[in-house]
């Protein structure tokens, strides 16, 4: 045979029914069920007395004892040498790839400067054979560009429209405007909202 | 960016981080601003020490603003905070093994003028010698009742009924699953219920 009784509320029941989102039977249970009906009374009566509890302040100058304790963190800064020492002694691997890298990079740069001062004539040569292919390789390429240019079609309008230094300040004052406004632009972006949150109460 | 101290203070929570992470003190104030009412109530309702719950609101914030670099913006920051302010109290209560409190003051108070110095101020506003009298004594009996809470209980009905935090942010700042918060929400409550029913509705 079933019990037709219904049951006493359960504790998710009994969190419904202080937000105010039981289900109408269960709530009808309530008016029933003498049980149910005094533990709802007390559950109230208990979670108003704790909602009212207040926030307490602490002692005056608080925010500045914290901020007298903390180094504001510099992301740009470098680690600290006492990290990084703690960082390369943590295990015996990063001992031996520290020293590895200090022994390549030494070796590599006592290598370079040993052959720089036995080769001398050798190294005076190379640069003055790169001054001059550089050279060359320079007016070749500006010769380039400037046969390209010409050869565009807006070449001629554009100057016509920087014909006179009236224009060409005009022209430079429109630049330097979108400029400003593009930087402006890309600041406003990059300090755009994440999502929101609820504060604290204060 | 908000970088006037009444755009910080209409800013989000995570807008203010975002600049205490490339370095603005004005952001770190008013993150402590923000949080330091909520924070140190809590810890002073776990410890009931005013001068212990100063010390461990300040380790909290400090801590806090050292590690600003590892916080994850997808997860609130008053969560990453309270759970910060949670764990320093839980260590310092095993620690110290300092479960059950008085509230007249700190039970390693030595002389009277201690106990008054570390005793529990309620409210700010200025009621009446009757309605002090009986807020004074039905605030007290609840301070009391929740400070002979076990630890955990304690974290859990102070951050859902003062705090006003939701089930599931209270199991993210404690690190529990959501059954077992809500049960220790109810067993805290069921033992809040027998400790205050002596007094009049």
């Amino acid at each position: 045979m079933h019990d037709l009784t219904p049951s006493h509320l359960s504790l998710d029941e009994l969190d419904a029914w202080l937000e105010g989102a039981l289900a109408p039977d269960r709530q009808a249970h309530i008016e029933t069920c003498f049980e149910c009906r005094t533990l709802t009374r007390a559950e109230r009566v208990l979670v108003r007395r704790l909602d009212v509890m207040e926030h307490l302040s602490p002692s005056p100058g608080f925010a500045d004892r914290v901020m007298a304790e903390v180094a504001i963190p510099d992301p740009f800064a470098l680690r600290s040498a006492g990290r990084l020492w703690a960082r390369i002694t943590a295990s015996r691997r990063t001992m031996a790839l520290a020293a590895s890298i200090i022994a390549v990079v030494g070796l590599s740069m006592g290598g370079s400067i040993w052959w720089s001062v036995s080769h001398h004539e050798t190294l005076v040569s190379l640069e003055s054979w790169v001054q001059t292919q550089a050279g060359s390789w320079f007016w070749v390429g500006l010769r380039g560009i400037v046969s390209n240019l010409l050869e565009h079609p807006w070449y001629d309008p554009v100057r016509q429209l920087l014909g006179t230094p009236g224009r060409i300040a005009l022209v430079s004052a429109v630049n330097m405007m979108v400029y400003i406004g593009g930087v402006l632009l890309m600041k406003r972006l990059l300090a755009s909202p994440g999502p929101r949150v609820a504060h604290a109460h204060s | 960016m908000a970088d006037h101290p009444q755009d910080l203070k209409n800013a989000t929570d995570q807008e203010v981080v975002a600049l205490a992470r490339i370095g603005r003190e004005a952001a770190f104030r008013e993150l402590v601003r923000r949080y330091e009412r909520p924070i140190f109530s809590l810890i002073y309702r776990m410890v009931r020490d005013r001068e212990l719950a100063e010390d461990l609101a300040q380790e909290t914030f400090v801590k806090a603003i050292n590690a600003v670099a590892s916080y994850r913006p997808e997860y609130k920051f008053s969560s990453w905070i309270f759970k910060i302010a949670n764990n320093a109290t839980i260590d310092h209560l095993r620690k110290r093994e300092l479960s059950t409190l008085s509230i007249e003051g700190s039970p390693h108070a030595q002389t009277p003028e201690a106990m008054d110095a570390t005793a529990l101020q309620l409210g700010t506003r200025d009621p009446g010698p009757l309605e002090e009298l009986e807020a004074r004594e039905l605030g007290g009996a609840i301070e009391a009742a929740i400070g002979e809470l076990r630890p955990e209980y304690r974290s859990c009905i102070l951050l859902r009924h003062v705090e006003g935090r939701p089930y599931e942010e209270i199991a993210q700042i404690l690190g529990l699953p959501l059954g077992t918060v809500k049960t220790y929400i109810h067993r805290a409550r069921h033992e809040l219920r027998q400790a205050l029913a002596h007094l009049k509705e």
